[in-house]
């Protein structure tokens, strides 16, 4: 712990204040989230909470018929907003989080084996992975979404959407984790150290694990906190479309979705505010993974 | 060469047969097409007579074939939820969208690839940094949100331009245009810079990242110690260098553009052919569904031989066989 | 004359004073350059020598302005044909001073035509027409020795020495008055050094150039300079005339230097090398102390048990191995070819003596790394046969215990320090693996690896550490010590001092030889370096193009060499 803090990396970080500040915002968002159920006034989400008289509040005014008063204001079904919004935001990193574990353990596994092993079952991943990314993975995360949807029968969809738009979104991004992988791997298995473990009789997969893994995650950091940032779009995205989290569980593109209804008759709050947290979180995960490849890129200096 | 050349077509008619398959396997599976073709009130008999005129029985091969057969003559199926040919739909909607993702696409092209280059020269410049700063919540803003804000900004308070829609389009035979009337040319503007921005602000900074690598190289080095102007080094020889790997990933992002063309569809109900599968992905319908992911396929495998037989014009260490790719196959 | 410093003339073709070149690290100014003077006169050859870390390139980069931020001159002045250089070094790149870089292949742009590239360079500095550019062009390359019809060729399409020539035209295209050759020839093969050296010579004595030889090979020197300044962390330590300074040489590192370096010369055969022991202290800098060269016990068998084992111990019996690198079959169909098969190594045969030290030597591509490979069981022969003390390696009747038996016996050190090491395990992990592996050990392995560290000359402290906190020649020792921590007969040296300065190297060979005469080891060593041959070997065998080409006992081979091939390369070897 203390070679960390001595380190070369956390002396850049520190010389960095946007990096800073954007890593502060980032934790500051995620525990908001994690705490939502404690930070927050109301849960927006029980109907028996719900006082439709309290809608369309504007932020930090009393409401003419109850006298509430709601930081950010309510939407139309009287929703306090600050509320939303925070169970919003953990739906947004919740899906974004297990999207990018699911895609990144996909991803470390093919690639690790491809680039190892070689021979047909290289040939093999790496065929799926282009004729993968020949498609823009929003695309893909809306098919396996709309497939899937059609699989199962309708009383179902909303209650396992969250599911399935972790599986679209996490299965549409396997690829980039995958080449990084296995470029690295094809790199350290030439090196002379793995031939050392071969001739101490170690077997591939002991290889692989203790060997090659270790140095192959690196650029795999960077890779995440950059998808991390184009889940969280695409989810937004596809919420935003209606075809993400439904509004039972509703992310914060669901909100937009519904506040964008308002904005031209006046309640703009309904919108501003979950589009404004939404453009914080990408932003800040977006200036960290930025200053986390330029440092670990020995070569940008 | 020649051989590569082969060896790429023969690549991508498989990926498309591939597509194929999944559209087909969708199209068939998911759902029963009976069902939604004929609602729930049909009789047994009419059900029966359906599934023989549709050939459902037969061996999948065949039914594949059959749709593969079909498709290449533009026969996609009865959308369920409009009961119209979906082929017919395509055509109405297809040249709103190709309009728009070209317009968006040379704009982003153009744009990201110049902003690139002088970001990546004048590194240390104030304006460079200023652009790039802009750049990353280019990249934060989702397509959704640049189109709301812009909307909000330019349609409601300023009132310049319109809101939605593509104004008044000329018909050219079969084609439908919008860009030879005034208001078809202000309604393309503000989808334009929303659908383009995204793509702009990736390709920037790709150019950018790929120009700053290639000019470490120890040959630009060595260029310079021959005495070579900046202008030379930069423009003779880093440009080219830089060019090859931008191409491929800039002809895949292009082909982003397509697949958020269906957002900013929706955000300005443009009438093309992403506002109708988004449509057909909240309805379920699925003729639809597996019409457009065959269109796309199409476009996509297209781009993506266009990227890799440009390989073969710039690069001549892959003319001779020497092999850079990624899939080492 | 020798003498630190220099004071220069007005005929001085170039003239550096007090140069110091500095880079401000995190923690530290470090002066990579410090305090250096000296001139190149018109017309000569002027050597800059010293290992790694002595500032040489540096001092390159600095005279033409072309060092990479944050590095910057400090202090001192440049003055180049009698006028300071100052921030104008821009103008005189490629004009007056040309360069030469190290590796050829990344010097050229992989996108153009050579021929382009050189009229490109021409027309950039001399004002001429495009078709007088041209034939300036052909004339350039046929002053290197290129084919002008291969002008349109690209860079990927020349081999290693003749990308290097077409840098030597690139440099000498725009008539610079001196040339500026950055280790030029060390990634070169020995045969092809010995030719683009005396390119370089020639050239330069035809146009009146002259030129400053970067190097850390002395044998480079005393063949190609007539002037020597030697380097020894960023400090200028003596200068002047080679042979003066190679014969007679008046500072202790200059003197240490000539006495680390191996030769072939007759009455060094087996004789350790001298050695420059720094003072305690990883990577410390400053101090030295040299160790005077012993002449080692014989390095004829050691036997040391009642076996008076006459049967050798490797015998290597018709090896051929071969690659398949044809294209897949689809695209070789449509365009003709045919499929292309590398003979890596052909029928060949060797036995090596029990406690013996056996070198393959051959230039790259010889296939003497894929030998050492099959001697050492990571790569299966396409026919032929390894024994090693009767067992046959690639017997597949073998069980998994006899196998692992046999692993134990042989081990192998390999070249690159960097990458023989995995960089994110420590070093007591990386010697108690083998310990694991082979179930030595048991309970007291932390014993065993400060052991095994004592022996290579390492501290038990060591074990905590990392691999990037040790130098070089340390990682090497740390390689060495993982190879005998199985406790084996056998060892293969892969090029093991082929990446270290010449100082490391003598300590690595040293180390390397007292280890066989404690343990009676048996070693195949690998190297495309005859004079290291000299030092080490007993017994050599020359490889070329995977064809065995002659073998016999050290001292008769070089001094009565059969094939013509052998005695190419011992007549290119530079010497002292």
């Amino acid at each position: 712990m203390k070679r960390f803090f001595a380190s070369d990396f956390f002396y850049d970080f520190c010389r960095s204040p946007v990096t800073v500040v954007s890593f502060m915002v980032m934790m500051l968002l995620l525990l908001s989230a994690i705490f939502a159920s404690f930070i927050a006034p109301t849960n927006p989400f029980d109907p028996a909470s719900l006082n439709l008289m309290n809608g369309f509040t504007p932020p930090m005014t009393p409401n003419e018929f109850t006298g509430n008063t709601f930081w950010l204001g309510t939407d139309d079904q009287g929703r306090d907003l600050f509320s939303a919004i925070l169970y919003g935001l953990r739906v947004s990193l919740f899906v974004g989080f297990s999207a990018v574990l699911l895609a990144m353990l996909i991803g470390i596994s093919l690639g690790l084996i491809a680039g190892y092993i070689g021979g047909w079952i290289d040939a093999a991943i790496m065929r799926i992975a282009d004729i993968q990314v020949t498609f823009p993975s929003i695309l893909i995360a809306m098919l396996i979404f709309g497939v899937t949807r059609g699989l199962l029968p309708p009383d179902q969809r909303d209650e396992l959407a969250i599911f399935v738009l972790i599986i679209s979104i996490g299965l549409s991004e396997w690829v980039q984790f995958a080449r990084t992988v296995r470029g690295a791997t094809l790199v350290e298995k030439e090196k002379e150290y793995v031939a050392a473990a071969k001739l101490m009789g170690l077997g591939r997969a002991q290889i692989m694990r203790r060997h090659i893994l270790p140095n192959v995650l690196g650029p795999v950091l960077v890779i995440a906190t950059i998808t991390l940032a184009i889940a969280i779009i695409a989810e937004a995205t596809l919420s935003f479309l209606g075809v993400g989290a439904p509004p039972t569980q509703p992310s914060l593109g669901t909100l937009i979705n519904i506040g964008q209804d308002y904005l031209f008759s006046g309640e703009w709050w309904i919108l501003l505010f979950p589009a404004l947290t939404l453009l914080t979180l990408a932003l800040s995960v977006n200036l960290f993974g930025d200053w986390l490849r330029d440092t670990l890129n020995p070569r940008l200096k | 060469m020649f051989a590569t050349v082969i060896r790429r077509l023969g690549q991508s008619i498989v990926v498309l047969a591939i597509v194929a398959l999944i559209a087909f396997l969708i199209f068939r599976y998911v759902g029963d097409p009976v069902e939604n073709l004929l609602g729930q009130e049909a009789t047994v008999a009419d059900r029966i007579e359906l599934r023989e005129r549709l050939g459902l029985d037969n061996p999948w091969y065949e039914q594949y074939t059959d749709f593969v057969v079909r498709a290449l003559q533009f026969d996609f199926g009865i959308s369920y939820r409009t009961g119209l040919p979906v082929s017919d739909m395509i055509a109405h909607r297809l040249p709103a969208t190709l309009e728009l993702a070209f317009v968006s696409a040379t704009f982003a092209l153009v744009l990201g690839v110049v902003l690139g280059i002088y970001t990546a020269i004048h590194r240390q410049g104030w304006l460079a940094q200023l652009i790039l700063s802009t750049s990353l919540i280019g990249v934060s803003l989702p397509t959704f949100l640049i189109g709301i804000l812009l909307i909000w900004i330019f349609a409601v308070e300023l009132g310049w331009l319109p809101s939605f829609g593509r104004g008044d389009t000329v018909e050219i035979g079969w084609w439908s245009t919008g860009l030879l009337s005034a208001s078809g040319l202000k309604s393309l503007v503000l989808p334009t810079i929303t659908l383009g921005l995204f793509q702009m602000t990736l390709i920037m900074r790709l150019v950018r990242a790929e120009m700053l690598e290639v000019l470490r190289q120890d040959y630009i080095r060595f260029a310079r110690a021959r005495g070579l102007s900046d202008r030379v080094v930069n423009f003779g020889h880093a440009l080219k260098n830089t060019l090859v790997p931008v191409i491929t990933i800039a002809g895949l992002q292009l082909g982003g553009i397509v697949a958020f063309a269906i957002v900013t569809e929706t955000v300005f109900q443009w009438p093309g052919v992403g506002l109708m599968f988004i449509n057909a992905v909240y309805f379920v319908d699925i003729p639809v569904m597996s019409a457009y992911l065959l269109l796309v396929g199409l476009v996509f495998v297209v781009i993506n031989l266009i990227v890799d037989l440009s390989y073969l014009v710039i690069d001549p260490r892959i003319r001779d066989g020497i092999n850079r790719g990624n899939t080492g196959g | 004359m020798s003498a630190n410093q220099e004071t220069g003339s007005s005929s001085s073709l170039l003239e550096v004073r007090n140069l110091s070149v500095e880079f401000p690290m995190r923690r530290e100014l470090l002066r990579v350059v410090d305090d250096v003077s000296f001139t190149v006169q018109r017309g000569e050859i002027l050597g800059i020598v010293g290992e790694s870390g002595a500032g040489k390139s540096m001092t390159g980069s600095a005279i033409i302005g072309l060092i990479d931020p944050p590095g910057r001159i400090a202090t001192g002045e440049i003055i180049f044909d009698g006028e300071s250089v100052g921030q104008h070094a821009e103008q005189l790149r490629g004009k007056r001073i040309g360069m030469v870089f190290q590796d050829p292949l990344t010097s050229l742009n992989p996108l153009r035509k050579v021929g382009d590239q050189i009229i490109e360079t021409i027309r950039t500095h001399l004002a001429v027409s495009a078709s007088d550019a041209h034939k300036r062009m052909q004339a350039a390359m046929e002053e290197v020795g290129l084919d002008p019809t291969r002008a349109k060729a690209y860079p990927h399409e020349f081999s290693g020495g003749m990308r290097q020539r077409a840098v030597i035209a690139l440099a000498l295209c725009a008539e610079p008055a001196l040339i500026i050759a950055d280790e030029p020839t060390t990634a070169l093969d020995v045969s092809i050094q010995a030719q683009v050296l005396d390119l370089l010579k020639r050239v330069c004595k035809d146009r009146g150039a002259s030129v400053m030889l970067i190097t850390h090979d002395m044998g480079v020197i005393s063949e190609t300079t007539d002037r020597v300044a030697v380097l020894y962390q960023g400090k200028l330590v003596e200068v002047g005339q080679t042979r003066d300074i190679i014969e007679r040489p008046q500072h202790p590192y200059t003197e240490a230097l000539i006495a680390c370096t191996p030769t072939i010369e007759g009455g060094s055969f087996g004789r350790d090398l001298a050695q420059i022991d720094r003072s305690e202290g990883h990577g410390a800098k400053g101090e030295f102390y040299v160790r005077e060269a012993q002449d080692s016990q014989s390095t004829e068998t050691v036997t040391n048990t009642a076996t008076a084992n006459t049967t050798p111990f490797l015998v290597a019996e018709g090896l051929s191995r071969e690659f398949d690198l044809s294209d897949p079959w689809l695209v070789r169909m449509l365009s003709f070819r045919r499929k292309k098969i590398l003979h890596a190594v052909s029928d060949v045969s060797f036995q090596i003596e029990r406690g013996t030290t056996y070198a393959l030597v051959g230039e790259s591509g010889s296939g003497k790394s894929t030998i050492a490979r099959m001697a050492v069981g990571l790569l299966a022969p396409s026919s032929g046969t390894v024994t090693i003390d009767g067992v046959n390696l690639n017997d597949n009747e073998l069980g998994t215990e006899a196998r692992q038996a046999l692993r134990r016996r042989i081990q192998m050190v390999f070249q690159s320090p960097y990458a023989s090491l995995n960089p994110r395990w420590r070093v007591g992990n990386i010697l108690s693996e083998p310990l694991r592996a082979f179930g030595l050990a048991k309970g007291f392995e932390t014993d065993r690896v400060v052991e095994l560290l004592e022996q290579v000359g390492l501290a038990a402290t060591d074990a905590k550490r990392f691999p990037h906190e040790f130098s070089g020649g340390q990682r090497q020792r740390i390689s060495i010590a993982r190879a005998l921590a199985s406790e084996p007969e056998f060892i293969i040296c892969d090029e093991p001092t082929s990446a270290l300065d010449v100082s490391v190297q003598a300590q690595v060979l040293n180390l390397l030889k007292q280890l066989q005469r404690d343990l009676g080891l048996t070693y195949l060593f690998i190297t495309h370096d005859l004079a290291v041959v000299a030092t080490m070997a007993s017994h050599i065998g020359v490889l070329q193009s995977g064809n065995l080409v002659e073998e016999g006992k050290c001292e008769d081979l070089f001094a009565n060499a059969k094939s013509d091939y052998t005695r190419m390369l011992i007549d290119s070897a530079p010497r002292l």
